[in-house]
């Protein structure tokens, strides 16, 4: 009990303000470098490219209203087939491993490690703003998406968005996104923490992301796109080719997903947290 | 505390300005502090007019400046500097070591870890020589040098006619070495005791002998003393 009471004591003593303050301007830092420069463009091409195809499809064929139940599923396989497994697992590849193995690279990251700055603040801010970098960038890229799949359909296109269950839709592909972002996110920060090159380890994660449907339910717990799959709002047909990558497991609800999902992404950060406080960094070795 | 890290890579496309002033704000500081303590460190080091530049445009000089700038923008009471003057020209040499002076002369503890001895020497009150990670001496580098006793010291003499000087000298048996400098204007003598050495060599002046324009102590710099230590032309820090 005195164990417990000295603990939030303690816990109450932190300079959580402190903390606070220089976790928002390490996001801000971040972001300005990670959203402001040229090497983001091939995973801004990588988030937009559905949208020039979309939009071909949008300028060059004609929209009669009966084709707008293949166009809603044509749209749940872009964001299930493509930015799941694709354009998010590589975009957040390419984001989140250069923000701590990057500036090993460029030897560039004692300059944050001798700031007066706690390491876990480092690592979450650090998070927070690759999160948020690949939420904007492939969350505006899905509501690009979205509005130019419907808007050759005029009114029947409106009025499937707001009177029907478009805006429902367009809610969950983005919950998916958010989440896969924090996922993938949080996967990569650790493995590029653990691994001097990330790409082998995340190339076995995408490996074991595309097995993952028939692996036994306790495995399936392991892997962010089962949590996704649960989430989809329009189920992807599985059929023909697609069918290994959308085999549906035993059925768990969006809730039980969503939580399953933060709870493995808490799992993964208090994890880097402890690495991040037992980094030593050998530049002459990087 | 500051620190100024011997490795001259910066985070990619930073400008000075953003360099220093992220750094203060990384420290909880309110921004209009940040700014005023971002500016006086600018100028500080001169780099005032490159603030707003990219630092991957700075010349070798200047990012060892802005780095400094950096290290010292918070006002810390220790300043630590590791290898400051690695790969230098000698103007921007001349004015890393003209700044730690400045730095010191206004109360800081300017501490530098360097290979280069000769100008840990000029700047230096106090030395600290480390070699394999064990501590082989300390303390102010003359003080240290007597301390050395099993190496006699050199000392060079500039008179009108050094080979009488050494000639007296080991007559009377003291000098264990003595060199002749090629143009004649001097020699180097080898004493294994400099107060004793510089006793007899005001008897010998006193008596009208050789005619003496200068007398330096020839190796109690930190180089040498680093090397009758250490028995070899490597590293210190």
């Amino acid at each position: 009990m005195a164990s417990v009471s000295s603990f939030r004591q303690e816990f109450a003593q932190q300079p959580w303000g402190l903390w606070w303050i220089q976790a928002q301007r390490l996001t801000r830092i971040e972001l300005r470098r990670n959203l402001f420069s040229w090497r983001a463009t091939w995973i801004y091409a990588l988030a937009f490219i559905p949208a020039v195809i979309i939009f071909i499809h949008l300028v060059a064929e004609t929209h009669p209203a009966f084709a707008m139940s293949d166009d809603t599923n044509v749209l749940a396989g872009i964001v299930q087939l493509y930015y799941i497994r694709l354009g998010v697992f590589f975009g957040c590849l390419g984001i989140f491993s250069r923000l701590i193995r990057g500036e090993m690279i460029e030897r560039s990251l004692h300059f944050y490690l001798l700031s007066p700055v706690r390491r876990e603040v480092l690592l979450l801010a650090k998070f927070a703003a690759g999160s948020i970098t690949a939420v904007l960038l492939f969350g505006s890229a899905v509501v690009a998406d979205f509005a130019l799949m419907y808007a050759g359909y005029g009114a029947a296109g409106r009025d499937y968005i707001v009177n029907g269950p478009g805006m429902g839709q367009l809610e969950g592909y983005l919950a998916i996104i958010v989440l896969a972002c924090l996922g993938y996110g949080a996967v990569f920060l650790l493995l590029s923490m653990m691994f001097r090159n990330p790409m082998p380890a995340a190339m076995l994660l995408l490996g074991w992301e595309a097995i993952n449907p028939v692996l036994p339910s306790l495995l399936q717990k392991f892997s962010v796109a089962s949590y996704l799959r649960h989430l989809m709002p329009v189920k992807v047909a599985s059929e023909g080719l697609f069918a290994l990558l959308t085999v549906e497991t035993e059925p768990v609800s969006g809730w039980a997903a969503a939580v399953g999902l933060l709870l493995l992404i808490a799992v993964v950060l208090c994890y880097s947290c402890y690495r991040i406080r037992k980094l030593e960094i050998r530049y002459t070795t990087e | 505390m500051g620190y100024c890290a011997q490795f001259d890579y910066f985070p990619r496309g930073i400008t000075g300005w953003q360099f220093i002033f992220d750094s203060l704000m990384l420290h909880g500081m309110e921004k209009a502090m940040a700014v005023d303590l971002t500016i006086d460190a600018l100028e500080r080091v001169q780099l005032g007019d490159a603030a707003r530049r990219k630092i991957a445009g700075y010349s070798k000089g200047m990012r060892q400046k802005v780095r400094l700038a950096q290290a010292i923008a918070h006002h810390p009471r220790v300043l630590v500097l590791d290898e400051p003057l690695n790969g230098l020209d000698p103007m921007a040499r001349a004015e890393s070591i003209a700044l730690f002076q400045e730095l010191g002369r206004q109360g800081m503890h300017v501490v530098i870890s360097s290979h280069i001895l000769d100008e840990v020497d000029r700047i230096s009150d106090r030395v600290i020589l480390i070699t394999g990670g064990y501590l082989v001496a300390e303390g102010n580098i003359h003080q240290v040098r007597q301390e050395v006793h099993e190496k006699p010291m050199q000392v060079l003499i500039r008179c009108d006619h050094p080979e009488l000087l050494a000639s007296r000298m080991f007559s009377i048996n003291h000098c264990v070495e003595a060199r002749l400098l090629t143009d004649g204007t001097g020699v180097f003598l080898r004493t294994g005791d400099i107060d004793q050495f510089y006793s007899l060599l005001n008897g010998i002046a006193a008596e009208g002998l050789v005619k003496i324009e200068v007398v330096a102590p020839a190796d109690d710099d930190a180089k040498a003393i680093y090397q009758y230590l250490i028995g070899s032309e490597g590293s210190a820090s």
